[in-house]
């Protein structure tokens, strides 16, 4: 036991190290696929069928392929696809982009619809030309509406980077493997990774509850409720 | 059309799928008339306002309003007779007042007034923040500027979105069943804005079940059955001597 711990706590730096490789890319993902999930989505609703049915496809690829062959694919096929070769590191951002971003706009594009179509025609009967009724009416509610959804996405984002550890990305998990095959403490390691996990995922989910339950009930925010 | 003549409607026919819920309407609305728009559920009456500022396609005839004319859309994009900003252009001038108000959920009830007039005319907003406190004055609403759409009654709400669209200053209002979400007493205070304000000098289209307020505000009377146009004349005449029975029957039921 004494042992045990004083091992660990040798490897504290490179267990936090990965947890920031964790973190990071998980924050960074999501960036990305809020910006790529909104225009995601308002392709998936455009009246243009060279845009919508494109955009669909994107979105249902993204939903429907497991991150794990999306990250390998991306990492091995993508340099000989696209001409595209990344570092691990990126190659996992852009794996969980896909990923996230097709899950987002699905968030996105329930918030859209659930705008009531009452609002759209007064708009127009205002004169409002469609780019400026969805950016003045339609988009601050639809996001607002779809807050709580996207800051779910947000915790399985953090999950799914457990990932990237096949293809050699320092995240938390790796680390702990590397850890394990120096040390052969294979249970108290890994039991330490599943609590780190547990505490930040935990700690982040609460959270995004207590903050969906304390957005108001007007303005931006009415109809969340 | 001569220039006495607001809007005028040519054989214009609209189809819901296999239904027909226009079915060859001519009228000439003079300038400056206030027309009620009659008949029972589903007779179309919505429908027709809706064709005026294109809130609805239709399949034949024609529209004109002023030097602009409504001709069938095809169905492809490159087939529309007028584009996104030319078709938003030409709804300025045309005010819309809906049954269940529509107003934006996420402005209080200045932005509600103000959002239009400063982005789509070009208005400053001292301008047109001047313009929404005289109208919210006028509606009897001007301490309520600051309270969000959920915050008020629905006659409240109603009066706020005949504020919006008269800010727009609309040479015509459509009105589409403004009182029909509304209890009686929220009615009277809403028929009231409507009369008193929003009908001054604008040729007005009224979609309504109320009867009596046709009476009393409308120059002429437009009565739909199931698409076709059973009635179009003076208030006066089609009230007093309505040409077919079907209208007749239906006064009787609505108690005139």
């Amino acid at each position: 036991m004494q042992r045990t711990l004083s091992i660990l706590y040798e490897f504290c730096d490179s267990l936090l190290f990965g947890l920031g490789i964790t973190i990071s890319l998980a924050v960074l993902s999501m960036v990305l696929a809020l910006i790529v999930g909104l225009l995601a989505a308002l392709g998936a609703i455009s009246k243009n069928k060279l845009i919508r049915l494109p955009t669909i496809f994107y979105i249902e690829f993204c939903r429907n392929t497991p991150i794990l062959v999306q990250l390998v694919w991306v990492h091995y096929a993508w340099p000989e696809i696209f001409g595209l070769k990344f570092t691990a590191f990126y190659s996992s951002l852009v794996a969980l982009t896909l990923q996230t971003s097709g899950y987002l706009a699905e968030e996105y594009r329930g918030g859209i619809e659930a705008v009531d179509k009452g609002q759209v025609e007064a708009a127009k009967s205002l004169g409002m030309t469609h780019w400026r009724l969805m950016g003045r009416i339609v988009l601050p509610q639809a996001i607002m509406r779809a807050i709580p959804g996207l800051l779910n996405q947000f915790v399985t984002c953090i999950k799914s980077t457990s990932i990237v550890s096949v293809i050699a990305v320092p995240d938390l998990m790796y680390q702990a493997g590397l850890i394990v095959s120096a040390t052969f403490l294979t249970m108290p390691i890994y039991t330490l990774v599943a609590i780190i996990y547990f505490v930040v995922v935990f700690a982040i989910s609460r959270t995004v509850r207590w903050l969906t339950r304390r957005l108001p009930t007007n303005g931006y925010f009415s109809g969340t409720n | 059309m001569n220039l006495q003549t607001a809007i005028s409607f040519r054989s214009v026919g609209k189809y819901f799928g296999q239904n027909q819920v226009l079915n060859d309407i001519s009228i000439e609305i003079p300038n400056g008339s206030i027309v009620a728009v009659l008949g029972s559920s589903g007779s179309g009456k919505s429908t027709l306002v809706r064709c005026i500022n294109r809130l609805e396609n239709f399949e034949n005839g024609e529209i004109k309003v002023g030097d602009v004319s409504l001709k069938p859309d095809g169905v492809r994009r490159h087939d529309r007779q007028l584009n996104d900003a030319q078709i938003a252009k030409y709804r300025t001038g045309i005010g819309m007042v809906f049954q269940s108000f529509n107003l934006f959920q996420h402005m209080n009830v200045i932005k509600n007034l103000i959002e239009a007039p400063i982005g789509v005319l070009g208005w400053n907003r001292q301008k047109a923040l001047i313009r929404a406190r005289q109208l919210l004055t006028q509606v009897g609403l001007s301490e309520k500027e600051e309270a969000y759409p959920n915050q008020l009654s629905g006659g409240q709400q109603q009066r706020v979105a005949i504020a919006r669209s008269l800010m727009m200053e609309p040479d015509i209002m459509l009105f589409d069943e403004p009182t029909s979400s509304l209890d009686p007493e929220l009615t009277a205070e809403v028929l009231n804005v409507i009369k008193s304000l929003a009908l001054h000098g604008r040729t007005s289209l009224i979609v309504t079940h109320e009867i009596g307020f046709a009476r009393d505000v409308a120059s002429h009377v437009i009565v739909l059955d199931q698409g076709r146009l059973t009635e179009f004349d003076l208030a006066e005449k089609v009230f007093n001597n309505p040409r077919s029975e079907r209208t007749k029957r239906f006064f009787e039921s609505a108690g005139i």
